[in-house]
């Protein structure tokens, strides 16, 4: 999963890299575009596309019935009840595609985040350092150690219902690089950003392989024990034409207009 | 083996299981794992949600709306149903369903549907118009008037200042108004679509009254008019070129000589196969466009064949005909004209033959309006797939030109013959209270080809008596729909005879000295050309009769009105009895002076004398088209082998109804009238029908007299 997990991420890097003379929405519209027509590409081959055709137009149909019998109101509502059933048939044929689709999207939009969905800690503001364990954290602290661009500004505090432990950090120079624990005499990294403008800003780090799927940014823990650590980044917006929007929101209007535009190119009924 | 397969398979589906839930509920510890999984799930909700809630905005407007309309219809004084007799009327139209043949099948019991109509209710032959064709039948039908009120006399009507032929239903014209930038052409307004059937519809009459028909496919209702109701045009409605029917014939080696209606091109030979080009509509967007086009790739070198056209690959297998599959043609700046076309590959030797249908309009993207409202047309097509829209669906001319053998002709018709059921039942379940009139016209399309095979032997022997128990099969389905409330009339506007020997009247005015061509000329111009009109008392063109060339009324007009009231009973008169020499047999049975049969404003329009030939012969196919040959009688060699454009009184349509029908020689102008009185609407006084199902006799005497 690591291995997996690793080459995702160097090819979405090397991607931003080529678009880092460009603000970040740039760079996101193409992947947004490129991610529409792939998921054009799966959809015209898992769906069935006669059908679908067949069941949109008994939709319009339908819509057009209550126009060629408004003189009729039980017929208007008998292609109420069609138009219903109708529907229900198009989402299931639109099923199969969408199931294709969750797994690869779903990977790339949680790789993505970290490029677009988490901006670098802000300089002189703290931020919580949070590490869960397995079991209550019943003997000394873990220990953390800081790189000198941060200094830690509270003790830790244990959060004995959760099984966690948070540290107060206050970044006082631009950093990219780990912040280390020792648990059990053993050490454990986890990547930190502080500064400003676009980085890779990566999530929760964990232990457990299968939740690192929705955690990829850095490779899960081996040390037993610890379930994960994250630091509480604030979040990025993507400024488009001088509008401040999430970034998912962005992906999902681009790559739904690449689709519209590019859908009879593609001979896709959608 | 299959225990480790099926042990991957498993595990595969439970990890694929965890992620799938893992999506959709774990998204509150990963705020990225929305739902959002792609376009196509977008676009799915988004326009079901769209669909859906459009589709309760409508149908609330339209609830909403009714107490208002219901007032409106009180104060402007329409009755609604209030003096209906019935809830539902419907007429099903079988064009060309013979009586004689009816009763022969009848009586063999072969056509068990009609005779429980037979037997619950009446049948009757239905007399016809003069002459006996169906778009003067049918607007009979449709307004309750002789031809000389409605304006219809044939199919072509002659142009009175060029002798040139028109299209006598409906005119079609470019738009009036264009603006010209360099070379192009930019219409400002719309084409110019005008129907040239006169007098007042019973369902536009019904309309009024708030009392709703649907009107599928009934001859000459393009362009369709505006009504309470809904219409789908038929008869006349032209294809894509803007001519009644023009199919194409890809061929490896040029095998035809000239074709009528239709036209031969060679295929151009590539790698895996041919390349063609189906031409299309006039370029009209640009000064001297020529004609749009579409390439096509024909790869004959898989089974089956793939036809590439429009970006989009069909299987061609051998000696079937392809869906509807459509043409869009790309005019200037980003404008498409949409048609539709069935393809065909069959093998000669000489190689394969792709015959492409004539060009029918896409009924999804109508270029011209064939329905009212305009989207009804989309709404069928929507609902139960792209259809015919040629106003003669079936294409007789490829079977007649040999581009198509009787096998594909047959198929074809009843391919069109399918859609229009579809139609028909989509409209009876829609129905709960109104009218419903559709004709069919492959039993008359199919007995025009066919019918010199009835009683012959060989394979095609049994085509026409199929035919009648199809249309049988479809009585019973009707009667489905038909309760207590329910009037059903099942009727043909004409019957049918063979058409062995064509006659030439032209010829045979030339040789009795009331026209001449010019000098030099052998009278094998097509429309009248080379006639000497300085000298022509008389011309014939089209299938229903004689026209004088009048002065003041034709351009180069030579006789006067008085002296054409006696010519006119000089041509009946010589006509009626007209013998056939070769065979010594009467080819003209009787002959009319046109004021002897209709009476209304449009006389003069009318065949000066109208003719009725004997059961055998028709006006000859060069007759038709306005030459002059050799012969006044010749054989008929087309595969179109029946006919119906003889003596009316030969060919009478038939009548069935699940009511008693009470008129003893009911017309097909009691059609009109009778639908008035059954929904309680007061019958105009110019309408010449009489109701069928009242018990007062036709004042129409059996045959006409002279």
């Amino acid at each position: 999963m690591d291995l997996f997990h690793t080459v995702v991420n160097a090819v979405l890097r090397a991607f931003v890299a080529l678009f880092s003379w460009a603000p970040p929405s740039v760079g996101l519209t193409i992947i947004s575009a490129s991610a529409g027509m792939g998921m054009l590409w799966v959809f015209r081959r898992t769906s069935d596309q006669a059908r679908i055709r067949r069941v949109k137009k008994k939709v319009y149909a339908h819509l057009l019935e209550m126009r060629v019998y408004s003189d009729e109101p039980a017929l208007t509502w008998r292609a109420q009840r069609s138009l219903l059933k109708v529907n229900v048939q198009y989402l299931l044929l639109t099923l199969p595609p969408c199931l294709f689709l969750a797994v690869p999207v779903a990977v790339l939009l949680i790789h993505v985040e970290a490029f677009y969905g988490r901006a670098p800690l802000e300089l002189a503001r703290p931020a919580l350092v949070t590490a869960a364990f397995d079991s209550g954290p019943e003997g000394p602290a873990p220990e953390l150690t800081i790189p000198p661009q941060f200094d830690i500004s509270a003790p830790p505090v244990r959060v004995l219902s959760e099984h966690q432990v948070s540290w107060r950090v206050l970044p006082r120079a631009p950093f990219s690089g780990e912040l280390t624990f020792a648990i059990n005499g053993r050490k454990v990294t986890k990547r930190v950003v502080a500064g400003r403008g676009p980085a890779f800003v990566p999530g929760r780090r964990v232990r457990s392989v299968w939740a690192s799927f929705w955690y990829p940014d850095e490779p899960h823990i081996s040390a037993p024990g610890i379930e994960w650590i994250e630091v509480s980044y604030p979040g990025a917006v993507i400024s488009v034409f001088g509008w401040q929007i999430p970034w998912l929101a962005w992906f999902v209007i681009v790559s739904m207009l690449s689709a519209l535009l590019l859908k009879k190119r593609f001979g896709v009924t959608l | 083996m299959m225990t480790r397969r099926a042990g991957f398979i498993f595990m595969a589906a439970a990890c694929f299981a965890r992620l799938a839930c893992d999506l959709f509920f774990h998204y509150r510890s990963s705020p990225v794992a929305f739902a959002y999984i792609g376009p196509g799930a977008g676009f799915a909700f988004l326009g079901s949600f769209l669909a859906v809630i459009g589709g309760l905005a409508l149908g609330l407007i339209s609830v909403l709306t009714w107490p208002f309309r219901l007032i409106w219809r009180t104060l402007k004084g329409r009755q609604g149903y209030k003096n209906a007799k019935i809830r539902k009327l419907i007429f099903l139209g079988l064009d060309g369903l013979d009586p004689g043949l009816v009763e022969r099948f009848l009586g063999e019991g072969k056509l068990p549907n009609f005779n429980r109509l037979r037997e619950t209710g009446g049948f009757r032959r239905l007399r016809t118009t003069f002459p006996a064709l169906s778009p003067v039948a049918w607007s009979t039908f449709a307004t309750g008037v002789n031809p000389a009120r409605h304006n219809m006399f044939d199919f072509l009507n002659r142009n009175l200042r060029t002798y040139l032929p028109e299209l006598s239903s409906a005119r079609v014209r470019g738009p009036r108004r264009i603006l010209k930038l360099g070379k192009y052409r930019f219409p400002l307004s719309r084409p110019v679509v005008e129907i040239r059937r006169k007098s007042r519809t019973f369902w536009q009459i019904l309309g009024e009254h708030q009392i709703s028909s649907t009107v599928l496919r009934v001859p000459i209702t393009f362009p369709p008019e505006k009504f309470h109701g809904r219409m789908l045009s038929a008869m006349c409605t032209p294809d894509l070129l803007g001519t009644q029917g023009t199919f194409a014939l890809f061929t490896t080696v040029r095998t035809h000589g000239s074709m009528e209606s239709g036209n031969e091109y060679l295929l151009a030979p590539c790698s895996d196969g041919y390349t063609g080009k189906i031409p299309g509509p006039q370029n009209s967007m640009l000064e001297n466009g020529g004609d749009l086009a579409i390439a096509f790739r024909l790869n004959v070198s898989t089974h089956p064949a793939i036809l590439e056209i429009g970006g989009e690959r069909h299987p061609l297998p051998e000696g079937e005909y392809t869906p509807w599959i459509s043409l869009r043609f790309a005019a200037p700046l980003g404008v498409k004209v949409h048609g539709i076309a069935r393809f065909l590959l069959t093998r000669s030797e000489e190689g394969p033959r792709l015959y492409v249908t004539p060009i029918n309009i896409d009924p999804e993207h109508p270029a011209l309006p064939i329905s009212h409202p305009t989207f009804y047309a989309t709404y069928l097509a929507k609902l139960l797939g792209e259809y015919s829209t040629l106003g003669m669906a079936e294409d007789t001319w490829a079977l007649n030109e040999g581009a198509i053998d009787e096998a594909a002709f047959l198929d074809q018709a009843y391919l069109t013959y399918q859609e229009r059921e579809g139609m028909f039942f989509s409209a009876l379940d829609h129905t709960r209270r109104g009218v419903v009139a559709c004709v069919f016209d492959t039993t008359d399309r199919v007995q025009h080809m066919f019918f010199r095979h009835l009683d012959r032997g060989g394979p095609y022997a049994k085509t026409i008596e199929d035919l009648y128990r199809r249309a049988d099969e479809l009585v019973g389905k009707t009667l489905q729909y038909v309760d207590e409330n329910t009037v059903l009339f099942v009727l043909s506007d004409h019957g049918f005879a063979s058409f062995e020997r064509g006659v030439n009247l032209n010829t045979w005015l030339r040789d009795n000295g009331y026209l001449f061509l010019k000098e030099g000329a052998a009278g094998e111009g097509e429309y009248l050309r080379g006639i000497d009109w300085r000298l022509t008392k008389a011309y014939t063109f089209g299938l229903a009769g004689i026209y004088i060339n009048q002065k003041g009324r034709e351009s180069e007009g030579i006789v006067d009105r008085r002296e054409a009231a006696a010519l006119k009973r000089e041509l009946a008169a010589k006509l009626s009895g007209l013998r056939d020499p070769e065979r010594m047999r009467i080819g003209i049975r009787k002959a009319w002076p046109s004021d002897a049969l209709y009476s209304g404003p449009y006389l003069d329009a009318a065949p000066d004398v109208v003719i009725g030939y004997e059961n055998g012969y028709r006006a000859s196919w060069d007759a038709a088209v306005g030459k002059v040959s050799a012969e006044v009688f010749e054989d008929n060699r087309k595969a179109w082998s029946g006919d119906h454009c003889i003596d009316p009184h030969l060919v009478p349509g038939v009548l069935f109804s699940n009511r008693k029908i009470a008129a003893e020689n009911p017309g097909i102008e009691d059609m009109a009238p009778t639908a008035l009185e059954l929904f309680g609407v007061p019958i105009p006084p110019y309408m010449e029908g009489r109701p069928v199902l009242r018990p007062k006799p036709s004042p129409v005497p059996s045959e006409v007299t002279v």
